[in-house]
């Protein structure tokens, strides 16, 4: 199961999330904006943030590349259960009889409950404070990484629980 | 921070989880009987490995259909593999 490509989906999300995060940096420039007034540090930032979105980018670039290597060297060892990369359908759902469904089920639904609970909460404290572009960035991918993080370790610990 | 410790130890469904500690079984027990490995009966009934396990230990109930295939398989009736022990 530990080399079950479903298994570590969830892995590659949060390493793509990481990724982006670095990249938003680049994308937004609450820096610059912070530091208007004084010309040098300005230059200073917009050289930073030019580093970390070509960083990032290149970073983006080489882990999409191992990723779907990965990706086509699990499809050609496991012929009857292909992942495509284009598909909607989340591929880390592991479904293949009852047990493996009530599993993913189970995770699922911690997955939903952390959504229902943190995206109103934090819509609301967007509201409520003048936070910059770049924070309200992050705290989307910080969803979307703890989304993955439950994911995985309410998997993990099933199958786990399950080779014991 | 908080909120995703608190969905880490969430329990989604009380009542499943009753459920579950209701329903007992012997699969372990005759699947030894019979020197299957887990990966073996699961073939035998069309599941996985892990499904077994989750049986075994009481983690999952399995539907009617897959019980009645696993008393098959370890020739038993149902009743006698899997059994409601009262709270």
């Amino acid at each position: 199961m530990k080399q079950d490509f479903r298994m570590t989906y969830p892995l590659w999300n949060m390493a793509f999330i990481l990724i982006l995060a670095v990249m938003a940096v680049g994308f937004t420039s609450s820096f610059v904006n912070v530091t208007k007034t004084e010309s040098s540090l300005s230059i200073q930032a917009q050289a930073l943030e030019g580093f970390l979105l070509f960083a990032a980018l290149i970073a983006y670039l080489v882990l999409i590349t191992i990723y779907l290597f990965a990706l086509q060297s699990y499809n050609r060892k496991n012929p009857g259960k292909k992942i495509s990369p284009f598909s909607m359908r989340p591929p880390e759902y592991m479904e293949q009889d009852e047990g493996m469904t009530y599993i993913t089920r189970k995770a699922v639904q911690k997955v939903y409950t952390f959504i229902t609970w943190t995206l109103p909460f934090f819509a609301l404290i967007v509201m409520l404070f003048p936070i910059p572009r770049l924070l309200i960035v992050w705290g989307i991918l910080a969803v979307a990484f703890g989304q993955n993080l439950i994911y995985y370790m309410e998997m993990r610990r099933h199958l786990k629980e399950a080779a014991e | 921070m908080l909120s995703l410790v608190y969905i880490m130890l969430y329990k989604p469904n009380i009542l499943m989880e009753r459920m579950k500690r209701m329903l007992k079984n012997r699969v372990k027990e005759l699947r030894a009987r019979y020197g299957y490995t887990q990966s073996e009966l699961g073939k035998q009934v069309d599941v996985t490995r892990q499904t077994i396990a989750f049986i075994e230990k009481g983690e999952f109930s399995p539907s009617i259909t897959l019980a009645l295939k696993l008393a098959k398989a370890l020739q038993v009736e149902v009743g006698d593999l899997f059994w409601l022990e009262e709270e």
